[in-house]
């Protein structure tokens, strides 16, 4: 699972940048793309630039869960495994090999490559025992990980809780210096895929722990890499290529061996430049002043300039994300407490519109269930595909006939909402606001009374809609980008009943089905592939069905890039694109 | 004229104490959350709250609270810290200040040498056609909110994305010290959009003080000693005409360097006005509150400076 | 505070030239109407005035009978990129980037700032004028603290106080235990609290020097109450500057409320407004030129409308300005 797709905040800002699709890889909606990109043959040398709306959320890889710094965090430093531009399997990174499960699930070793060195100062052999605390600093609030819990809860001796102090995890063995073996309570389906997460990204004990002390850890600041690439640094260690809300300066990692990694790492320098409004970034990059967008799609007006005219249409890639944009609706607060209310809901929701909010057909297709396409036979298919569409209607407008035989079903007579006025806390910028807008307005076709709160987006996650006490009864700027190619990772997290939190919630709809719960506990613990995906197939048919929260985008990120440069994009994470892929022309 | 600058400076000290009590009333009393998680950004771990209540005080008397506040602002003009950017407010509004000062100066001075001019050509001809059509325009140029000008003008001439591309787009400002060229052509609709209102406002100034002064008896008996009429409107006309819009435009330009919010929004400069809103759509509670402060500073800073030059320049002020 | 600066204050609002005008006895009304009759300028912003008053009140009427309702969303005239379509038969303004007819966001707009506008110039008038009296009449040490007060609220950058109300008020439940929210209310209050010290120093001013005379002598010979000679003697000599300044200030506070909205602190959508209208419009103005153009162009209308009707009752009542 992923965390919530964060809007940047400026003014015509799109999701965490997800990836464009590429070339050869991934599904398109266009299908296939020319051969003309080409990841390999790349010229050395040169400076890229890539240019952003908003900042980074931590460049700490242990507390980094955002898209966009996750263009820095792969590059930088090497997790167990990772993936490479458009694929959606992932690759050993710095694990030698694939990890070899055992013992009915419940014991996953790994060998990692010998050789890989930590950049200066530590300048040392990673061991296994630098991915043993790297995992560890993750439970620890100093780092305040968001996933640790999730993936890495179900290691023997992880805490159950987030603690104050860097855990010693007795799960976590290290026999010898390349070898990890993860010993875990129960198996678990998903265990090596979490291992792509930054969280396994070796951390130095001897030199970080100091930084780990105290309330907040600073080793975000001081931090050393293991990637082709590094955040600019002094003899020290601080970090001085960063400047927040400004720019980012990755330069080469000297101490990097580039015989143990398949990334070929062609620049030798890469400037994220922040701040910038997206016209004016698409139009640099339009110009060559600059090489590819980070975080922030190009406004629909210039996607429609850059269609228009074949030479810049080519350097535009559009990739699907794994995950769906949605409407959460609070299952736990009268009138969503009834699901033929829902279903109204459900049916008249004016999908297309909400679509041409974010730039119309060029953004994706419009979702019907929640497994998104790219995940093909791996659930998609298995969720019924694009034929599975329980609230269906033409054009994807909304049924308004349809919404009202529901609400006659749920008690009002004349088909329309008579009930206390609802509310929906909405992003205050474009396009969520716009998003917002049209949602209120499909409701108040079937007689619903909305008061639409607008506040900050990332306010609306902290303090609304992941605090179920202040939630109000529609959350609909949510979506959820999965973290890595597994169904599970696109429905646990949002849907599972267990996973109802006071603070931090990401069960916005705070759906608790025993059915569904029962099911994706089943699921969770099967080691059998095929089995797997069958069973998350018919979880997303439930969860769909019963209208707690109603998908209606599966988006296709648009990556723009200059001429100067070649293209390449990175899957998973958000359509960034995968600097140590890109090389000056 | 001694006892009446340190009775103005007392009185700044005074009002700049009472300003920090209110700013600080504003954002920590009268929210109804908590003024620990307002402040504590995109990542609020109770860790961190925890943390900020430690820092603020909270847990103290509210006389407390505010002695630990504005002992800060005293002793490292310590005006807050952003959890969202990681960022200490002052130091960011130090960082945005050489963008502001260049739209604030720049306006400045073209507005001056656009008003001026016209307000005393206008009084020289009352109610000729050109006094009637540069009063008109005048009129219109107040009128217009600044944002409305500003898209206007980038919708005519901005490079890029206008109908004439002649003048930099919105976002182009780079610093002087990076491409004085850039500089300069990114500036040029931002000065005259800042301007437009206030050299109209100006214009009829000059022009209504001018009119009034030359029907001062003083002016009558120069004209009767028989000295040429362009002598008598510059030196005895403008004179006493000139110095109450010199004092005035001090005032506005310390209103203005506390950030020109609305043209630095419009043409996306990175100064101090734009530092505000962005805090306000990010809710950045430390930062607008370190901002406003800021504003007040400059103002009342420049409202003392005005009131010590009046000593000087006015012998009829009246000490009191 | 010399009085010289309180004249550069009052220059500042341009009531300058009224300072000049003796106060004897009452105005006759007869002459100012007859003298602003004359103004065609002042008359022909009148009628507009009237007019755009008459169109906010019948908004509701309008639109329903020639265009479509405000919050009607018509995402079918969209293109297939979500951008709006421009004016047209039938969408008078073109449509905005959710497809709602921008001619009657026009409309309802004009209601949203002429509401705003008059009433806050109404309440802080009002406040002006109570304190403005008090201050001149009893002197002393009331005098003192009101012009203190005046000068304390006038040290803060006002957009930015503004702003900082608003916002601190808009997270959680609201400030001073939910009473302001962003919208309406804050708005107004925001302009009340800038406002009513403007009025408050001319009407300070007007009363210091009409209490030395000699009508004033006479009522308080004669026993009368301070209330009462407040109120009865001299409130109706403060008329004619009241009326002038109000109408200087509906057009600032217009300007005001639509730079808040601007701003996304002011009115609130869905409710339509022009300053948010403007707003909308900033990412798209290269493209969709009606967005921008026909709610400034109101904007911008009304204000000199209200700017040329305060010229104009300030030249009727004062005859010695030369406009």
């Amino acid at each position: 699972m992923r965390r919530p797709i964060a809007a940047v905040a400026g003014v015509a800002s799109g999701v965490l940048a997800l990836v464009a699709a590429g070339c050869g890889g991934g599904g398109t909606t266009s299908g296939v793309q020319g051969a003309s990109h080409t990841l390999a043959g790349g010229k050395k040398g040169g400076t890229i630039t890539i240019l952003s709306n908003g900042d980074v959320d931590h460049l700490d890889p242990g507390a980094a869960y955002y898209q966009f710094t996750y263009a820095i965090t792969y590059v930088t430093q090497r997790p167990l495994l990772a993936y490479k531009p458009n694929s959606i399997q992932p690759t050993p990174d710095l694990a030698a090999s694939m990890p070899t499960v055992s013992n009915g699930g419940r014991t996953v070793t790994v060998h990692i490559r010998h050789g890989v060195k930590f950049s200066p100062p530590v300048n040392r052999e990673v061991t296994s025992a630098d991915v043993k605390y790297a995992i560890e600093r993750g439970f620890d609030a100093a780092v305040g990980n968001g996933y640790a819990g999730a993936y890495f809860g179900v290691i023997k001796g992880a805490p159950t809780k987030i603690v104050n102090k860097v855990p010693s995890i007795s799960g976590i063995q290290t026999p010898d210096k390349y070898t990890i073996v993860f010993q875990l309570t129960k198996p678990s389906g998903i265990f090596v895929g979490a291992l792509q997460e930054p969280l396994t990204a070796p951390v130095p004990a001897e030199y970080a722990r100091k930084y780990d002390k105290g309330t907040a850890s600073s080793y975000g600041d001081h931090q050393v890499a293991t990637g082709p690439y590094m955040v600019q640094n002094n003899a020290a260690g601080k970090i001085t290529g960063y400047t927040p809300g400004r720019q980012i300066v990755l330069v080469r990692n000297p101490n990097w061996n580039p015989k143990t990694s398949w990334r070929p790492a062609y620049a030798d320098k890469i400037v994220f430049k922040e701040g910038f409004d997206p016209t004016v970034g698409t139009k640099q990059i339009l110009s060559g002043q600059a090489d590819a967008n980070g975080d922030f799609p190009p406004p629909a007006a210039n996607l429609k300039q850059i269609l228009s005219n074949p030479s810049q249409k080519s350097e535009l890639e559009f990739t699907p994300t794994a995950g769906a944009r949605f409407v959460a609706l609070n299952t736990q607060k009268a009138p969503f407490t009834n699901k033929y209310v829902r279903m109204a809901v459900a049916y008249v929701l004016d999908r297309n519109a909400m679509r041409l909010t974010r730039g119309g057909a060029i953004d994706g297709k419009i979702a019907t269930h929640f497994i998104d396409p790219s995940f093909g036979n791996s659930g998609f298919n298995q969720a019924g595909g694009y034929g599975f569409n329980p609230f269906p209607s033409a054009n994807n407008s909304g049924d308004v006939a349809k919404a009202e035989a529901m609400l006659k079903k749920a008690g009002f007579k004349s088909g329309k909402y008579s009930g206390p006025q609802i509310t929906q806390v909405a992003d205050n910028t474009p396009p969520g606001s716009n998003t917002a807008a049209v949602v209120a307005n499909s409701l108040q076709k079937i007689g619903f009374n909305v008061k639409t709160i607008s506040v900050q987006h990332a306010a609306m996650y902290t303090r609304f809609c992941g605090v179920p006490k202040n939630a109000p009864n529609i959350c609909p700027n949510v979506g959820w980008i999965a973290d890595f190619h597994e169904p599970q990772a696109d429905l646990d997290a949002n849907f599972d009943g267990t996973n109802i939190l006071s603070a931090n919630n990401v069960n916005w709809s705070q759906l608790n089905d025993p059915a569904i719960n029962k099911l994706m506990a089943k699921a969770k613990g099967e080691l059998n592939a095929e089995k797997r995906w069958a069973e998350w197939g018919q979880i997303d048919k439930m969860i769909t069905s019963s209208a707690a929260a109603i998908p209606w985008l599966w988006e296709a990120s648009p990556t723009l890039y200059s001429t100067r440069v070649t293209h390449a994009t990175e899957l998973w994470n958000g359509g960034e694109p995968d600097v140590s892929f890109m090389s000056v022309k | 004229m001694g006892a009446y600058i340190v009775r103005r400076t007392l009185w700044a000290i005074l009002l700049l104490l009472v300003v920090s009590f209110l700013t600080f009333v504003i954002f920590n009393v009268f929210p109804s959350a908590d003024p620990a998680a307002l402040r504590a950004g995109r990542n609020a771990t109770p860790a961190l709250v925890h943390q900020i209540r430690i820092n603020l005080g909270l847990n103290k008397p509210f006389y407390t609270q505010f002695w630990i506040y504005l002992k800060g602002l005293v002793e490292h003009f310590n005006l807050g810290y952003s959890y969202y950017n990681s960022e200490s407010v002052k130091s960011e509004i130090f960082s945005r200040m050489p963008a502001t000062i260049s739209v604030t100066v720049g306006g400045f001075i073209v507005w001056m040498l656009i008003g001026l001019p016209v307000g005393i050509v206008s009084a020289i001809r009352p109610r000729s056609i050109l006094d009637r059509v540069m009063m008109g325009t005048s009129l219109v140029a107040i009128s217009a909110p600044v944002y409305f000008l500003g898209l206007v003008s980038l919708f005519l001439f901005a490079k890029g994305t206008g109908q004439l591309q002649w003048f930099g787009a919105a976002g182009s400002y780079v610093p002087i010290t990076q491409n004085v060229g850039v500089w300069f052509n990114s500036l040029i609709l931002p000065w005259f959009t800042l301007a437009a209102a206030f050299a109209a406002f100006y214009a009829r100034m000059t022009r209504g003080n001018l009119i009034e002064t030359m029907h001062e008896d003083y002016i009558r008996t120069a004209r009767a000693k028989g000295l040429r009429e362009s002598v008598v409107i510059t030196k005895h006309g403008l004179r006493a005409a000139l110095t109450p819009i010199v004092t005035m435009a001090g005032m506005d330009i310390g209103l203005l360097l506390g950030g020109a919010i609305l043209t630095e929004i419009v043409f996306n400069i990175p100064g101090i006005g734009r530092y505000a809103y962005d805090a306000i759509v990010n809710s950045d509670l430390p930062a607008i509150q370190g901002t406003v402060l800021f504003g007040a500073f400059f103002i009342v800073f420049a409202n003392l400076v005005v009131d010590i030059l009046y000593a000087f320049l006015d012998p009829r002020v009246t000490y009191g | 505070m010399s009085t010289i600066r309180d004249e550069e204050q009052l220059h500042r609002e341009g009531a300058a030239d009224f300072v000049q005008v003796e106060i004897v006895g009452r105005t006759p009304w007869e002459l100012f109407w007859a003298r602003f009759k004359r103004d065609k300028v002042a008359i022909a912003a009148l009628v507009f005035i009237v007019l755009l008053v008459l169109v906010a009140i019948l908004a509701g009427p309008i639109t329903a009978a020639v265009a479509h309702s405000p919050d009607a969303q018509f995402p079918q005239y969209l293109d297939s990129f979500g951008l709006p379509s421009g004016p047209s038969s039938r969408f008078l303004f073109g449509l905005d980037q959710v497809g709602r007819d921008v001619f009657s966001r026009v409309l309802y707009g004009a209601q949203a700032s002429l509401e705003v506008a008059l009433i806050a110039t109404a309440i802080s008038v009002s406040i002006g004028v109570v304190l403005g009296m008090t201050a001149g009449y009893f002197r002393g040490w009331v005098d003192t603290l009101i012009s203190r007060l005046i000068d304390i609220t006038l040290a803060f950058p006002i957009l930015l106080l503004a702003l900082g109300i608003a916002s601190a008020c808009s997270l959680g439940n609201g400030c001073v235990a939910g009473l302001v929210h962003p919208g309406l209310g804050t708005v107004i209050v925001a302009i009340v609290v800038i406002n009513w010290t403007y009025i408050g120093r001319i009407i300070r001013g007007q009363v210091l020097s009409l209490r030395e005379k000699e009508f004033i002598e006479a009522a308080r010979a004669s026993g009368a109450r301070s209330s009462t000679i407040i109120f009865r003697e001299l409130l109706p000599n403060l008329v004619a500057p009241i009326v002038v300044y109000s109408t200087l200030i509906i057009p600032q506070n217009i300007l005001l409320e639509a730079a808040l909205s601007f701003l996304g602190v002011g009115i609130q959508p869905p409710r339509a407004s022009w300053g948010q209208m403007l707003a909308d419009a900033s990412p798209i103005y290269s493209t969709a030129w009606w967005y921008f153009a026909f709610p400034g162009g109101a904007l911008l209308l009304t204000v000199l409308a209200f700017n040329l009707l305060g010229d104009g009752v300030r030249d009727a009542l004062d005859p010695r300005t030369t406009t």
